[in-house]
């Protein structure tokens, strides 16, 4: 009762014109950030940092909240439409996303991607709400040999992730984790793979291998095939671009999964959105009737990882707001933005200063329907805009991946690694090699290393610790049912069945 | 939305244009209000080093100061190494540059991250120290500076801390040595994973800013046991110094402003004027050093400079130890 008082005062701050006014702008802004490669959110959310201090800090802080989860949903849009993921959530999207739109089904997938998002925005409010400080106390439980139990079990589900070939699909994720090996190494100091270059200093960074491997080897491709992008063909209805209740249907099991899973994943620092996504696509292949149909345009490929990175966004809240710890980069910025505004983040900021958090919340869920609106209305016009210029799109496409690199880094040398790894995905397609676990190792090797450093220095019986605290040890069981459990599976079958068949 | 990308992408490349005009020549008259002052932040947009550029250009403006526009450059990478020498390299003889000052001002050349430091810049001003404060779990048995010490010779006491060579591993190391033990020490990748660490027990002790943990401390998550400063602070009143615990140790995060090099000395100090006009404004005191837990610590460009030199010597050293100094 008393969280639903707090909340409808937290809408009486919400509802102000004012108030609305900025959370619609910072959504508007926050579609853009996402939808231009290069520009993730945290980045959006910095920029715009100066233009809010002359606002009251609950004005601000709407705005710069509609920018982060604006640019969740705005990621997705290049993801289906191009097979640029703009930011690291969205490249699970952009697998079946763009497959769909080659299918001619852009609309769909992105328009299950909007409702998703919605659903996930709208559960993770809730639950930021209801369990906030709960699960809070409950992820800072999670310490390092969890995470790299998590991560772990992270690397051993990307086998299962993408194409036919399982061992493909482990040749790309470790090429993925030699590439993170580049840079400096936080347990030493030291640089690794370095060779003297001085961009290396900081590794080989995320954005520039994503939009190399999936955006310029796409332009590749078809220039090589003299083939356009996906196209839509015939005149645009609004029945063709919305969801049909079939295609609702079977993304609705995905969206509830993946809000919850990406919540979950959300809450812990450090885990965030991308993995998030990751997880769900990996648990609704695992699950799907049809899990050949995963990276052939599945809509339930679209439809969990969107709904996860959502959620996930929403998660990182409830470390910000509940222990002052920031679960995510964009978080991170957002927690400047309180100290600036003359608040102190941390386990108190809920009792100090509950307008500001309830009319934070309250605006969340405001900002949830101006984006569900918002991107439903305009899918026609992306789709419009996508073949009216159709035949300059390949040059367009290679254009904006390369500014958008260099926008966001002020560095020729990224801008040479992305057309380098164009060429890389362009050979990795023409042999087969699924591009996807390169960029995901690339997230989760580093991730997964450190973790198991921490845990050995932390640790007085060295690797024990991995298995003597319940967490890790269940994870790392989960882990190798995933990996062996089939072969397991089929040898026992194969020993019960043998008698009776022979 | 094509469109508006491709606005986009027109904006950035006016915007280099704006920076690239905007920076060459020098009038007459110094500073000319019309042109426009870039300030170089090494690192990534939204940390400490962005704040001071961007408020510190706010209170320019409103005390009157500077009156020219700015804009910002993040150059982030190689921990401010790059930003570095790129404001070296490029704006030379423009004075109408600065690049934030912090540890990329000793650190990068000694590790070889940078070709530059100090030396190789106009330093401009200092405005304030950021301390560092050694934190504990609420619930840990650890009370004081000692107990730790205690505790470390006769097992592992572990330090959680943002990355090695970085000022929290150079503070644990230069205590142990003065207490003569070995803390052991954890690096993660962000300072939110550090903090996460401590509230969750996973490791001893932290070293962090007063201003990031006062809330947990005050919401009694978290316990300050000492302080790497030469007196206690305001904003811990009841924190002792390690120095009133016995070990001397005192490590500050300067931060300021420099110029480029070949800029003409009246130009250097035109610019430290404004910079000290700046750091009295009552409001920029209130708005920017206090909320962000900063002590005002003003010093000239010469003040700074015999300050760095100091603080080389003792980075050097730290950075020989470990390993981290570049061999020549």
């Amino acid at each position: 009762m008393e969280v639903l008082t707090s909340l409808l005062q937290g809408f009486a701050i919400a509802v102000t014109p004012t108030n609305l006014l900025f959370a619609l702008a910072g959504c508007v802004l926050g579609t853009l950030i996402g939808a231009l490669p290069g520009f993730g959110p945290p980045a959006g959310v910095a920029i715009l940092l100066p233009f809010t201090f002359n606002m009251p800090p609950v004005t601000g802080l709407i705005m710069l909240a509609g920018v982060y989860y604006g640019a969740m949903y705005g990621g997705t849009i290049t993801s289906v439409l191009l097979n640029i993921p703009g930011e690291s959530s969205s490249v699970m999207t952009a697998i079946d996303g763009y497959k769909m739109a080659q299918q001619g089904r852009a609309g769909v997938a992105l328009g299950i991607a909007a409702v998703g998002s919605f659903v996930a925005g709208t559960v993770g409010v809730v639950l930021l709400m209801t369990l906030g400080p709960l699960v809070a106390q409950a992820a800072i439980k999670f310490g390092p040999p969890e995470y790299f139990a998590l991560m772990v079990l992270g690397l051993a589900t990307i086998s299962g992730l993408t194409g036919a070939s399982t061992l493909r699909g482990l040749g790309s994720a470790m090429f993925g984790i030699l590439c993170a090996a580049v840079g400096v190494d936080i347990m030493s100091g030291q640089p690794r793979f370095q060779f003297g270059i001085r961009e290396l200093y900081d590794g080989i960074e995320f954005l520039p291998v994503a939009v190399g491997l999936f955006g310029v080897s796409e332009v590749f491709e078809n220039v090589m095939k003299r083939a356009d992008f996906a196209q839509v063909q015939g005149v645009i209805r609004w029945r063709e671009v919305m969801p049909s209740w079939k295609d609702w249907k079977a993304a609705q099991g995905s969206i509830w999964r993946g809000s919850f899973l990406g919540f979950a994943t959300g809450v812990l620092p450090g885990a965030g959105a991308t993995v998030a996504s990751f997880f769900s696509y990996a648990l609704e292949k695992k699950l799907s009737k049809h899990p050949e149909e995963f990276g052939q345009g599945a809509i339930a490929g679209v439809a969990g990882p969107e709904a996860a990175n959502n959620s996930a966004s929403t998660g990182a809240f409830v470390p910000l707001l509940t222990l002052g710890v920031p679960g995510s980069g964009t978080t991170a910025v957002l927690l400047g933005a309180l100290i600036m505004y003359g608040l102190r983040p941390g386990p108190l900021l809920f009792t100090d200063k509950p307008d500001i958090i309830w009319g934070l919340i309250a605006s969340m869920y405001i900002g949830n329907v101006m984006l569900l609106v918002m991107n439903i209305a305009f899918i026609p016009t992306f789709i419009w805009m996508m073949r009216t210029s159709e035949r300059y799109l390949n040059m367009l496409v290679a254009i904006l991946c390369i500014i958008g690199v260099y926008a966001q880094s002020v560095s020729l040398f990224d801008v040479g690694v992305t057309i380098l790894f164009g060429f890389i995905g362009f050979l990795m397609r023409r042999l087969d090699y699924p591009a996807a676990p390169v960029v995901l190792a690339l997230v989760l090797g580093p991730m997964a290393e450190n973790a198991l450093r921490q845990s050995l220095l932390i640790s007085d019986k060295g690797a024990m610790i991995l298995l003597t605290r319940p967490v890790s040890l269940v994870l790392l069981a989960a882990a190798f049912l995933y990996v062996f459990g089939p072969l397991l599976y089929g040898a026992i079958r194969s020993r019960y069945r043998s008698p009776r068949e022979a | 939305m094509r469109r508006s990308k491709a606005l986009v992408a027109l904006s950035v490349f006016l915007t280099a244009a704006v920076l690239i005009s905007g920076c060459s020549g020098t009038g007459a008259k110094f500073p000319d209000p019309s042109k426009q002052i870039t300030v170089v932040v090494p690192y990534s947009a939204g940390g400490g080093s962005d704040n001071l550029a961007r408020i510190f250009s706010k209170f320019a403006a409103e005390s009157k100061a500077l009156t020219n526009t700015f804009v910002f450059e993040n150059r982030p990478g190689a921990s401010g190494g790059t930003g570095m020498d790129y404001f070296v390299d490029n704006l030379k003889g423009n004075p109408y540059a600065l690049i934030t000052g912090t540890t990329q001002l000793v650190n990068t050349k000694i590790t070889g991250q940078g070709k530059y430091d100090f030396a190789d810049v106009n330093l401009v001003c200092r405005i304030g120290l950021d301390d560092h404060v050694v934190l504990v779990n609420a619930n840990s048995p650890y009370k004081t500076p000692k107990d730790l010490v205690e505790a470390a010779k006769t097992k592992k006491v572990t330090v959680g801390g943002t990355g090695t060579g970085n000022t929290d591993h150079l503070i644990s190391i230069y205590w142990g040595k003065q207490a003569g033990v070995t803390f052991t020490y954890v690096p993660f990748a962000s300072g939110g994973e550090v903090t996460t660490a401590i509230l969750g027990g996973h490791v001893d002790f932290i070293i962090n800013n007063p201003n990031e943990s006062l809330e947990q401390i005050n919401a009694g998550k978290l316990r300050a046991v000492g302080l790497a400063a030469d007196k206690r602070i305001p904003m811990m009143k009841d924190v002792p110094t390690l120095k009133e615990s016995g070990y001397d140790v005192v490590f500050q995060l300067w931060r300021g402003f420099a110029a480029p090099p070949g800029i003409k000395e009246t130009e250097r100090k035109t610019l430290e004027d404004a910079c000290k006009k700046t750091f009295d404004h009552p409001n920029y005191q209130k708005e920017y050093l206090e909320k962000n837990g900063i002590t005002p610590a003003f010093l000239t460009g010469p003040e700074f400079k015999a300050y760095l030199t100091k603080q080389k010597e003792i980075y050097t050293g730290l950075l020989t130890e470990l390993g981290l100094a570049k061999t020549k």
